[in-house]
């Protein structure tokens, strides 16, 4: 952001002042040149407006492109997409190409104009000047100093709209866009707020939209202090909404999320979140070391902290024959972990940070048994006297649950123990039964 | 001007050092004038009946301090301006990620990426 052109806006107004103390008529003859460059630059803004538009639009489209095909790459192989992602890809950067080189055109022949029409002031100013000074009404002296003072004039107001050109574009745009980011409204926070006492969640006549679409419909329940519940359902049922209900990532549409007795809107959203540890659906590794990807729970924990996390969370044993140990770098370049091993660092995560609420949105992916054995032991470390909300996709590692909620299209439709569950034989006990049959465990 | 509007906003607690350096940038625009005066001082002297050879001298040296100013101004405001820009856009990617931080998820939903 370099606004040299305020100081050159400047210069071409005290010259105008000082061209006007002297001589009027050559003034006037001095700034004849600058409706003109005005009446251009106008025309070559306006062009360059839209083409730097289009460009940026085509900056965006590159951009999510290159993200999609890079992420998409593994689906493409497998359906022998190549060909024609690839022609996509390519129609893609050559748009952007061109579009590129437009705006460079279109914003170098209006300044090259644009210079031709304030330089054209002297070509004014030089015949009508010696005009003058033949029939002596204008003194040598001051047509002179037109003459010198002239083309820094012109120089100064050129200078100064194409400065305003070059950063109106980009830069004004870009600046709009940051600003009306600021300006937009954050979650509704508290000034103060206290310590709560109590992590007993309740959720009261809550019902929630993603844009429009209902999703959840006046649902209410509660989970004691201490304890387990479980949320079950259909896939699309609602239960991660739920969860991010609870971490505030949205906010209800209508009824209310307490904690402790307390409406979580008047809490601070970093103590809420403080209080909350999440295992999500799909664990998010950084490219960083292990240690730091465990550290991310609690980012003042000493090393010595994050291994016995590590050790609870049974992921030491696989973390320690690593080369690098826990120094190896995750993600590009570095190891490829297993989903379940991504899992159990996810959860060393959560035992790191050692919030009083667990939330666990257990990922669908297929398991082996052994390293589903090591995750079910990590996960009873986790949830050691905390409030835990399950997500469950495998109905037997909740049957001991304090309480089951069974969700159905956004409503809460069954709530018991496993037992009185399977006995009132509802929704609950088909899915069970279903899960039975296709996997052919024995219990 | 709302471009200068938007950058005081934009500035937030940098709004006084912004400030600084826009009225260094006026200013220089004025004094960048300087010479041309003095220039036109010199022609005056040149045509006058009686050429006075010292105050001429005196002139150039004014003109040749003018220009040696002027240079380490520009030179002075180029550098402050670089540095204040780069603090400048630094203090907004932060108060951008803080800010970020504290939206609704519903927030990311209804813009593109990019
Ligand atoms: N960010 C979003 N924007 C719009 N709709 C969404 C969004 N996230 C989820 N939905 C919709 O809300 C409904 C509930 O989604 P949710 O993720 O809560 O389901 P779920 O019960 O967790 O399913 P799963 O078992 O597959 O994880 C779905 O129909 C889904 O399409
Ligand atoms: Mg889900």
């Amino acid at each position: 952001m370099e606004p040299f052109f305020l100081s050159s806006l400047i210069s071409a107004s005290v010259l105008s002042i000082f061209f006007l103390i002297l001589d009027w008529r050559m003034a006037l003859a001095a700034v004849s040149a600058v409706p003109l460059a005005l009446i251009a630059f106008t025309y070559a803004d306006r062009i360059a407006q839209r083409v730097t538009k289009a460009r940026e639009e085509s900056l965006r489209r590159t951009n999510s492109l290159i993200v999609e095909f890079i992420q998409g790459m593994p689906v493409i192989k497998v359906f022998n997409q190549v060909a024609s992602r690839f022609l996509r890809f390519k129609e893609t950067m050559r748009d952007f190409r061109d579009k590129n080189i437009r705006s460079v055109v279109s914003t170098t022949i209006p300044s090259m104009v644009l210079l031709t029409c304030t330089s054209l002031s002297v070509a004014v100013l030089l015949p009508l000047g010696l005009y003058f000074y033949f029939k002596d009404s204008l003194s040598l002296s001051t047509l002179v100093f037109f003459i010198i003072a002239a083309p820094s004039f012109s120089d100064s107001i050129a200078h100064y709209l194409f400065g305003y050109m070059h950063t109106k574009s980009p830069i004004g745009q870009a600046m709009k866009h940051i600003s009306n980011i600021l300006k937009e409204k954050p979650l509704h926070e508290p000034e103060a707020d206290a310590e709560l006492k109590c992590f007993d969640i309740v959720f009261v006549n809550v019902s929630f939209s993603y844009n429009g679409q209902p999703v959840l419909k006046d649902i209410s329940f509660e989970i004691p202090e201490q304890s387990v519940t479980a949320l079950v359902g259909a896939s699309g049922a609602g239960k991660t909404t739920i969860t991010n209900l609870i971490a505030r990532f949205w906010d209800v549409s209508s009824g209310e999320v307490r904690i402790g007795g307390k409406s979580i809107r008047d809490l601070k959203l970093d103590r809420l979140l403080a209080y909350i540890s999440m295992v999500f659906q799909e664990v998010i590794l950084f490219n960083d070391t292990i240690l730091e990807n465990i550290r991310l729970g609690s980012k003042d924990a000493t090393d010595e902290e994050v291994i016995s996390a590590a050790k609870a969370a049974r992921c030491h044993e696989f973390i320690e024959i690593l080369p690098d140990g826990y120094n190896a770098m995750i993600g590009e370049r570095g190891v490829n972990l297993s989903a379940g091993e991504r899992q159990r660092i996810s959860i060393a995560r959560a035992i790191l940070k050692d919030s009083p609420i667990i939330i666990l949105d257990e990922a669908t992916v297929y398991i082996d048994p052994e390293n589903e054995k090591l995750i079910q032991d990590a996960i009873t470390e986790l949830t050691k006297n905390k409030t835990v909300l399950v997500i469950a996709h495998r109905l037997y590692t909740i049957t001991s649950a304090d309480q089951i909620l069974v969700l159905d299209e956004g409503r809460i439709v069954e709530r018991s123990p496993h037992e009185e569950l399977l006995a009132a034989n509802g929704l609950y006990n088909r899915f069970w039964e279903a899960q039975k049959a296709s996997s052919g465990w024995k219990l | 001007m709302g471009m200068f509007r938007e950058s005081f906003f934009l500035a937030g607690n940098n709004k006084n050092r912004l400030k600084f350096i826009f009225s260094l940038m006026a200013l220089r625009g004025i004094v960048k004038i300087l010479p041309l005066l003095i220039l036109y001082l010199v022609v005056l002297e040149l045509l006058s009946a009686r050429v006075d050879l010292g105050k001429i001298l005196v002139l150039t040296a004014i003109l040749a301090t003018a220009f040696f100013v002027i240079n380490i101004w520009d030179h002075y405001l180029a550098l402050s301006a670089m540095k204040l820009g780069h603090k400048l856009s630094y203090d907004i990617r932060i108060s951008l990620s803080d800010k970020l931080r504290k939206l609704s998820l519903g927030f990311f939903s209804r813009r593109p990426t990019g």
